[in-house]
């Protein structure tokens, strides 16, 4: 499989947009270790970064690798969505959660439900 | 055909050309929500200048510029926009799909609602603010409450008193007992507004539960001249979910239907058990309700037209609690009525799990409590001490337990309470929680650290009734924890059975690991 390389751009003050950061982060841990960087940007404190990539509103996700590009914006609540709208194979939790085999997104926080 | 002629008919297209693009510009340009046109791979094709206020950049420098491929659920979606300095501004998103230029492409406009959101909080902030406060004024309310309900039993226990004082502290000890109801509510609607009401799940007999709570609720009917029917399955109907709460929403449903039924009306109460959820009705032939009021019964404090006129409207947290609790169980609530005087019908729709696991004790089936408690034989030789800091609570809890034969010491404050227990060594102490100086529960802590005090067997006196404050009293070293008012039967009786209590709050300790 190829590199996946992401960044995504958030308002640090929104607590939605810090937690589709997370989300997304869970979501990246389960594709193979090393194989998906995902670099978080908050634009508040790095407006440079956010102007350099030319980002008008947040959030927003920058695919680079693999090609091609792409840049999606709106509402993040959807990992699945992110992923296959950015062309990429869903995130499937392993299975070391017996009951949350098949899960397929990052978000199973307590995957057996306490 | 001639040139001149080919030339007008091009000059007549190219002013209508004309006139369209000036209509498109006068719409476009002039409206006050943002338009772009972006492409399938999220380039900016168009932008109208609102668009370009909204994203902090001139309509030239928008076009060709990565706005991204926009993603939405349904078609909405907010995004912040950040300038240098100032605070993120909210922009509400829409999308839908429209051809620009033969090719596919996104339709989006944006709306600036920085403003609308920061109302939206505000109303939000002011709703929570009311709902602490309403929570703080039942809790507060309960201590001067407590105070007249146990004068009230001071004066019925007294023998001298003729039959007149006595209806009148009857009265007294009953509407007490309804403010109290009253503020348990008021109290629940805080909790529940404020997602801090937990549901208690267990198996449920559905049909026990409504037999049960009509039977309760059958004497106060019949004492206003209603007549109650009850048509419930005679097999069990089982359901998941909290009995208490449960209870409380045929309760307030029946209370309400009692309410708005004039003597001689009807109430019918029924429950039918289907396949996937079971469903409860009750149909009263009373005042009904206006189809202007219809739609906002369930709101919390709503008073309808009719009842306000009346004045005899209420708290209006009844139905607001019971479409709550229904819903925190999965269900729903409706309520029906053809207008006013046409009677109200109101129906209530619990989910049933398709396989049903029976329960070896069901949760409902446990008996309600008696109507009328056994008289306790006061014990003897008992020392107790009464600690509270209201100087009529105080005054009236001394008295109520002197007069069931307790030899009764009472202290103002924390520190004056050690001192007490030292010089008195009482064999119980009541401890209000809310004290000045040390609270209840460092009084607890201190007296559990001495091991001198061992026997001593401690009752936390609060208005504060939610398994956390439990947990915390408990923690502190506390025996028994109660809440105000207290029923003086039922402490009398505690007070009593306080050895077999106690045995069975220290094995409970025990078993969780590291105890107090």
């Amino acid at each position: 499989m190829a590199n996946v390389v992401l960044e995504l751009f958030i308002c640090g003050g929104n607590p939605k947009h810090v937690q589709w950061a997370d989300q997304l982060r869970q979501a990246c841990a389960l594709i193979e270790p090393g194989q998906c960087t995902l670099e978080v940007v908050d634009v508040l404190r790095d407006p440079r970064r956010a102007e350099a990539a030319g980002v008008l509103a947040t959030p927003v996700l920058i695919k680079s690798l693999p090609l091609p590009a792409r840049r999606l914006v709106g509402d993040f609540s959807s990992v699945d969505r992110l992923f296959s709208r950015l062309g990429l194979p869903l995130p499937v939790a392993r299975a070391e959660h017996g009951c949350c085999e098949g899960v397929s997104h990052g978000t199973c926080v307590d995957p057996c439900g306490g | 055909m001639e040139l001149a002629s080919i030339h007008a008919v091009v000059e007549s297209w190219r002013a209508a050309l004309d006139a369209s693009e000036s209509r498109f510009h006068a719409i476009v340009n002039n409206s006050l929500d943002g338009v772009l046109v972006i492409d399938q791979s999220g380039a900016i094709h168009f932008s109208n200048p609102a668009a370009a206020q909204i994203l902090d950049c001139s309509a030239e420098q928008l076009c060709g510029r990565e706005f991204g491929i926009p993603l939405a659920v349904g078609d909405v979606a907010e995004l912040n926009v950040c300038r240098r300095g100032e605070t993120a501004r909210i922009v509400e998103l829409r999308i839908t799909e429209t051809v620009w230029r033969q090719c596919p492409a996104f339709l989006v406009t944006l709306r600036d609602i920085t403003e609308r959101k920061r109302r939206e909080e505000e109303c939000r902030e002011a709703i929570r603010r009311r709902d602490e406060f309403l929570a703080m004024l039942s809790h507060e309310l309960r201590n001067p409450l407590a105070a007249v309900s146990n004068a009230a039993h001071v004066l019925l226990r007294q023998q001298r008193a003729d039959l007149n004082s006595q209806r009148a502290c009857e009265v007294i000890d009953r509407e007490t007992r309804q403010m109290v109801r009253l503020l348990d509510d008021l109290l629940d609607v805080c909790r529940i507004s404020c997602g801090k009401t937990v549901l208690r799940k267990a198996q449920v007999d559905l049909a026990l539960l409504v037999a049960e709570t009509a039977e309760v609720v059958a004497a106060m009917m019949e004492s206003r001249g209603l007549t109650l029917h009850v048509a419930v399955p005679e097999t069990p109907v089982w359901i998941e979910g909290d009995a208490v709460r449960l209870r409380q929403v045929v309760h307030n449903l029946l209370s309400n239907a009692a309410k708005y039924t004039a003597a001689g009306g009807r109430v019918r109460l029924t429950l039918d058990a289907q396949p996937h959820r079971a469903l409860l009705t009750v149909a009263d032939t009373g005042s009904g309700i206006s189809a202007d009021d219809l739609p906002h019964i369930f709101d919390p404090f709503y008073q309808g037209r009719a009842a306000r006129q009346r004045g005899e409207a209420g708290l209006g947290v009844g139905l607001s609690l019971v479409r709550s609790l229904v819903q925190m169980h999965g269900g729903e609530v409706e309520a029906r009525s053809p207008g006013p005087g046409a009677g109200t019908t109101f129906e209530v729709r619990l989910p049933r799990p398709v396989e049903i696991r029976l329960p070896q004790a069901p949760a409902a089936a446990a008996p309600a409590s008696p109507v009328v408690a056994p008289q306790p034989a006061p014990a003897a030789n008992l020392r107790l001490l009464v600690v509270e800091d209201n100087p009529h609570g105080r005054e009236m809890m001394k008295m109520l337990l002197e007069m069931e034969g307790y030899e009764v010491v009472a202290a103002a404050d924390g520190e004056t309470a050690l001192e007490l227990i030292s010089l008195h060594r009482p064999d119980v102490a009541l401890v209000d929680l809310g004290l000045p100086g040390i609270d209840g529960c460092e009084v607890a802590r201190r007296i559990r650290a001495n091991s001198e005090f061992d026997p001593l067997f401690l009752i936390a006196v609060t208005g504060y009734g939610q398994a956390e404050d439990v947990r915390r009293s408990l923690a502190a070293g506390f025996d028994i924890h109660l809440v105000k008012p207290l029923d003086p039967e039922k402490l009398v009786q505690m007070l009593n059975d306080r050895p077999q209590r106690r045995a069975a709050t220290n094995s409970r300790l025990l078993e969780t690991a590291g105890g107090r």
